[in-house]
């Protein structure tokens, strides 16, 4: 053990954290190095000094100026404690009130429906639809646009929308038939919402980082649009040229196809949320220069495993967001702290596996 | 070490209720050591008096959404750790190195030192060099070595890791020990 490294534990000798094989290290090394002991005298009398300073003690009548100042101070209650009371209380007003915009809505609901004859025969006609065979195609007119995955109306089949099913492929033998395969690709998965785990641990500055997050949304909607553009092209020359069995196989492609599209815009949706959800822990790192620590910050970041996220600039301040790991962020903060003063917006929550730090560069 | 006296989660337990008694005992017992850290923080009474106040004020507004995962002293020492470095970041406090304000502050406290010159010429030493430390340094030695809380407590009222506190701690320790020589 150096010198350097016997006196960087001075702390933990002093204050009895060393382990026992640190410990023994150390005492072994102070056997030998007069220097040492002798800095360990001065560090020990040091820490003895400061522990010896008087406590301070609060002014005459300060717990009383408290109570007094508490007094005029409204009190937080619970968040849900806060909504019950909001709900319940005042009784005798609350709850009469709430019983009759309960009733209100209930008999606003049956109004419509028992004068919505739409609503009812949804409700009726819904499930059979799927599998209902075609009628009549023929006599169907084209409409200008093509028919998302609405319920069909009286005398129409679903297949009066096969327009949109032209460009399927040759129909299966059976009648209940398997997903078509030019049904609408599975999506690109969310991950591709979030930059990848990226091999390379030095990522370029600035908007080169936000890139990936910021195409890859794009990513899933080529599909469907191609496939609506075919629709209208098919629409003219497309009506009455398959053949009713074949119409009948497309069906529940179609449905299919739509609950593809629906379960793509709700991933995409969920990943845009996962993206732009707040970071687990912010704070403020204080330096003599931004773009110095900028550099250092990536170096740091990509020693501890990690990656950056995402960077942006506003006035005097560069938030750079990144992610750690959490067995390596214990190291990472300390080295933050050798860049600069790290200050932390509130205290650590309990850290996932991959913590997302914002650290605000300021000068 | 000022240790409480009484059950923490009994406490807390009445503080919620709202019992204006249990926000006494909090007071009563917390006080010295709440406004020992804003003392040591800021340097002059009158500030330390306020910061103070301010700190049970939150610890009574919100003491209902306190989980009680860490205790009393350490969720408030955490208040006024953040009240006290929120103050010394703003922009427009024009601060001294408080060496003389702290000292002309904390002096009222002692008794009378006439007759202990060289014992009077030490802390005034140790005075201006816990003062003179960088913010971050001054909160972990007051914490650590004034307060007596361990390094976990430490972390945990300031939201960092333990070895951020064992790394700080340890440089403001040689650092004052340069300060001090003469006296060591």
């Amino acid at each position: 053990m150096t010198c350097l490294d016997a006196r960087e534990r001075f702390s933990e000798l002093v204050d009895e954290r060393l382990d026992a094989a640190d410990r023994a290290a150390v005492d072994t090394h102070l056997v030998g190095c007069d220097a040492c002991r002798t800095e360990l005298e001065r560090f020990r009398a040091t820490v003895t000094l400061v522990r010896s300073l008087a406590p301070a003690r609060a002014p005459a009548g300060f717990a009383q100026r408290v109570l007094t100042a508490a007094g005029d101070t409204p009190r937080v209650q619970p968040a849900r404690r806060r909504w019950i009371e909001r709900l319940v209380f005042p009784l005798p007003v609350k709850l009469p009130l709430e019983a009759a915009a309960v009733l209100l809505v209930g008999v606003g609901v049956a109004y419509v429906f028992t004068h919505s004859p739409e609503l009812q025969q949804a409700t009726r006609v819904e499930a059979p639809a799927v599998v209902q065979e075609p009628r009549s195609v023929e006599n169907m007119a084209p409409s200008s646009t093509p028919a998302p995955a609405a319920p069909p109306r009286e005398g129409m089949t679903p297949a009066a929308d096969s327009r949109a099913d032209v460009q399927a492929p040759p129909p299966a033998p059976s009648a209940t038939a398997p997903p078509a395969p030019t049904e609408t690709p599975p999506a690109p998965p969310p991950a591709a919402i979030v930059p990848p785990p990226a091999q390379p641990k030095r990522e370029p500055a600035g908007s080169a980082a936000t890139a990936p997050a910021l195409r890859a949304p794009a990513a899933p909607a080529p599909p469907a649009v191609a496939e609506s553009q075919m629709e209208r092209r098919q629409q003219a020359p497309g009506i009455g040229s398959m053949a009713p069995d074949a119409q009948q196989r497309e069906a529940p492609a179609r449905v299919l196809r739509d609950s593809a599209r629906a379960k793509e815009s709700d991933l995409a949706s969920r990943a845009v949320a996962k993206a732009v959800a707040p970071p687990d822990l912010a704070g403020a790192l204080v330096v003599p220069s931004r773009a110095a620590a900028d550099t250092a910050l990536r170096d740091l970041v990509a020693r501890h495993r990690g990656q950056v996220v995402a960077t942006s600039v506003a006035g005097s301040t560069t938030t750079v967001e990144v992610r750690i790991p959490r067995d390596a962020f214990a190291a990472f903060v300390t080295g933050l702290d050798a860049l600069g003063r790290w200050r932390p917006d509130r205290e650590t929550p309990e850290l996932p596996a991959d913590v997302r730090v914002a650290i605000r560069l300021t000068e | 070490m000022r240790e409480g006296s009484y059950d923490d989660r009994g406490l807390l337990a009445r503080l919620r209720r709202g019992d204006p008694q249990a926000f006494e005992e909090l007071v009563i017992s917390h006080q010295d050591r709440v406004f020992g850290v804003a003392l040591r923080m800021l340097g002059s009474r009158a500030e330390a008096e306020d910061v103070a106040q301010e700190a049970f004020l939150r610890a009574y507004r919100s003491v209902a959404e306190f989980r009680g995962d860490a205790k009393l002293s350490t969720w408030l020492c955490a208040i006024t750790s953040r009240l006290c470095l929120n103050r010394l970041d703003s922009a427009d406090r024009r601060r001294t190195r408080h060496g003389d304000e702290l000292l002309a502050s904390v002096a009222d406290d002692r008794p009378d030192p006439t007759g202990h010159l060289e014992q009077h010429e030490r802390e005034t030493a140790l005075h201006r060099a816990i003062a003179e430390l960088s913010d971050d340094r001054r909160i972990v030695v007051v914490l650590a070595d004034l307060e007596g809380l361990s390094y976990e407590d430490v972390a945990e009222t300031l939201a960092v890791p333990v070895g951020t506190v064992r790394s700080r701690l340890h440089r403001a320790r040689m650092e004052l020990r340069e300060r001090l020589e003469k006296f060591l």
